[in-house]
């Protein structure tokens, strides 16, 4: 019981990191597209930079909780994935000190290298998040003490490949709706087109990818010995459809609601799809690691269950004050702090 | 309490130093005083608390980890009213020390337990596989107490003489040169400590190579060469961005 609600758990927090970092990866990824001055690109810098780190730490949370309440897993996962892991790592690294460190010195040729650095380490977590959550909702080769077979470069099979294109249209889409949100003018136009654009090419690639996910992988497997778990799936078309609809009609906060609500039901989508598994070993399903052999002791999932009830909602609630404190659209130089 | 007084040390020679450049060339002098009389203040209560809790820490690994305690002391022989060697150099390969001058006695036994006559276990009471390395762990150590030794001095003359230090040049330019201080202490302080917990990654129950996870060299060294790149690129960016604000100083 405790298990699968620290599965669960483990899902959601996934998911609300995808639906968060997302628009920052997202928007810096468009920034070379998108940004046509300096005040564009700064407005770029501007949209995501109050809540990047913020955003990542759902992403630690995440890790965090596959360690603690999922050892078995944390250890094949980080150590299997280790390559890919790592890339993610300074990529991530790299995209953070951007916001930071692009603005404070006057020098063309220093916020060049920033800006690339920028764009760049925003594609690649989308990239390589979507690779490795396509690998993980297929199965890897782990033997029997659980160790993964595969490098890198097996990550890059067609089906994960799919995955990283996919998340990173699926990201692109959400940063595009968030800088429509706090942008102006050109830019803000030039957001909202583009959002119109990805779009067509996300309901493209989400739709590759599930039938994809249907005939090389058992996701559906729980879904079909339960059909009223479609409703995550009928939630995340939903989800698409209402932000097109809302973009149409230049609602763009609730078109991202509506983007966000698509990302989180794609991921949820995916952990459902996995449970019991965590990790799925291709070699011999007697290898997987599972919510029963991979998870920790009940008295830890017991502390950890309390401790999260306390403190996921004040996250929660610091967060929301971040976002509405920072939501306000950027017009000029005046409200730039980046 | 150690690490975040050795934090507080860090930031306080942080300002301490930027104040003493600024107040060496006269710049926004009323500024700077007040923030090098703030940075002194802290720094010396830091710097006396880091070196306090430091007498506590060494109280504990003494009982715990007794077999870090003697690497640190490169202390060979078990025995009581254990001296401690003002000059002193390793010799591992040979369980000894080559040169130990200058002892102070029972003063071993003092700081590990707080008692002169107390049994100070050394290196030779362990198997050679359960030894940290010495060499590393007992250089690292020196190199810790004689920083948190330097640091309370630094800050309490500045402390005491704060009113008038604009007229101690020599003293603002030390301060300056003091910058990395207390990042160097830091990081000698955790290269005992890790190094010191050796072979050992949960002490006692788990050594470190039990827990390295099955991955191929060229993967932990792609990883080890890229992530030193990144950080001292990281770091040199971070360094001249320091510099250029420091010198801008406050803005009008």
């Amino acid at each position: 019981m405790l298990e699968t609600i620290w599965f669960l758990l483990w899902g959601v927090l996934w998911a609300v990191y995808f639906v968060l970092d997302g628009f920052d990866l997202g928007a810096g990824t468009l920034m070379p597209f998108l940004a046509k001055d300096e005040f564009d690109k700064r407005s770029v810098y501007n949209a995501g930079g109050p809540f990047w780190d913020g955003n990542e730490v759902w992403l630690l949370s995440a890790g965090g909780v596959t360690f603690a309440a999922f050892p078995l897993a944390y250890a094949t996962m980080f150590s299997g994935l280790y390559s890919a892991l790592m890339l993610l790592l300074f990529a991530l690294i790299v995209r953070g000190v951007s916001f930071e460190f692009r603005g404070k010195v006057e020098s063309q040729t220093w916020r060049s290298v920033w800006d690339g650095c920028h764009s760049v380490c925003s594609f690649l977590p989308a990239l390589l998040l979507g690779v490795a959550f396509a690998n993980l909702f297929h199965g890897l080769p782990l033997d029997e003490q659980h160790v993964n077979q595969w490098g890198l470069i097996d990550l890059l099979n067609p089906y994960g490949l799919l995955g990283g294109v996919f998340f990173v249209c699926m990201f692109a889409l959400h940063g595009a709706l968030w800088l429509a949100i706090r942008t102006t003018g050109g830019l803000r136009d030039r957001a909202a087109a583009a959002a119109g654009k990805l779009w067509l090419a996300v309901l493209v690639l989400v739709l590759a990818f599930l039938a994809y996910t249907w005939g090389h992988t058992q996701l559906f497997g729980n879904y079909l010995k339960n059909p009223h778990l479609f409703l995550i799936l009928i939630a995340a078309v939903a989800g698409l459809l209402a932000s097109r609809y809302f973009l149409a009609g230049r609602s763009y906060w609730k078109a991202w609601a509506g983007s966000a609500a698509f990302i989180a039901c794609v991921a949820l989508f995916g952990v459902v799809g996995l449970y019991p598994a965590i990790l799925i070993s291709t070699l011999n399903p007697a290898w997987s690691l599972t919510v029963s052999n991979a998870s920790s002791t009940p008295l830890t999932l017991k502390i950890m269950l309390g401790v999260a009830l306390v403190f996921v909602p004040l996250v929660i609630i610091y967060q929301a004050w971040a976002i509405k404190t920072f939501s306000h659209p950027i017009e000029h130089e005046g409200d730039l702090e980046y | 309490m150690h690490v975040v007084s050795a934090s507080f040390c860090v930031a306080s020679f942080f300002i301490a130093g930027i104040s003493a450049w600024h107040l060496l060339r006269k710049n926004h002098e009323e500024f700077f005083q007040k923030s090098f009389n703030l940075a002194v203040g802290v720094g010396l209560l830091a710097s006396l608390v880091v070196v306090g809790q430091g007498h506590l820490h060494g109280n504990l690994v003494a009982k715990v980890q007794p077999a870090k305690l003697a690497a640190m002391e490169s202390h060979w022989e078990t025995m009581k009213n254990a001296p401690m060697y003002l000059l002193q150099i390793p010799d591992a390969k040979n369980e000894k020390n080559l040169v130990q001058a200058l002892p102070v006695p029972s003063l071993l036994s003092f700081l590990a337990f707080n008692d002169p006559d107390a049994e100070v276990k050394g290196l030779k009471d362990f198997k050679p596989e359960d030894r940290p390395p010495v060499g590393i762990t007992f250089i690292a150590f020196r190199v810790m107490v004689g920083i948190g030794t330097l640091m309370p001095l630094l800050m309490l003359f500045g402390f005491l003489k704060r009113r008038e230090i604009a007229t101690y040049p020599l003293y603002l330019k030390a301060m300056l040169l003091a910058m990395p201080l207390p990042y160097l202490g830091m990081q000698a302080g955790w290269a005992v400590a890790e190094v010191g917990r050796q072979p050992w990654i949960v002490h006692g129950l788990m050594r470190t190579a039990d827990a390295a996870s099955p991955l191929a060299v060229s993967q932990v060294g792609t990883s080890l060469l890229a992530m030193t790149l990144l950080y001292t690129l990281l770091g040199a960016a971070g360094a001249y961005l320091m510099v250029d604000t420091a010198k801008k100083g406050p803005k009008a």
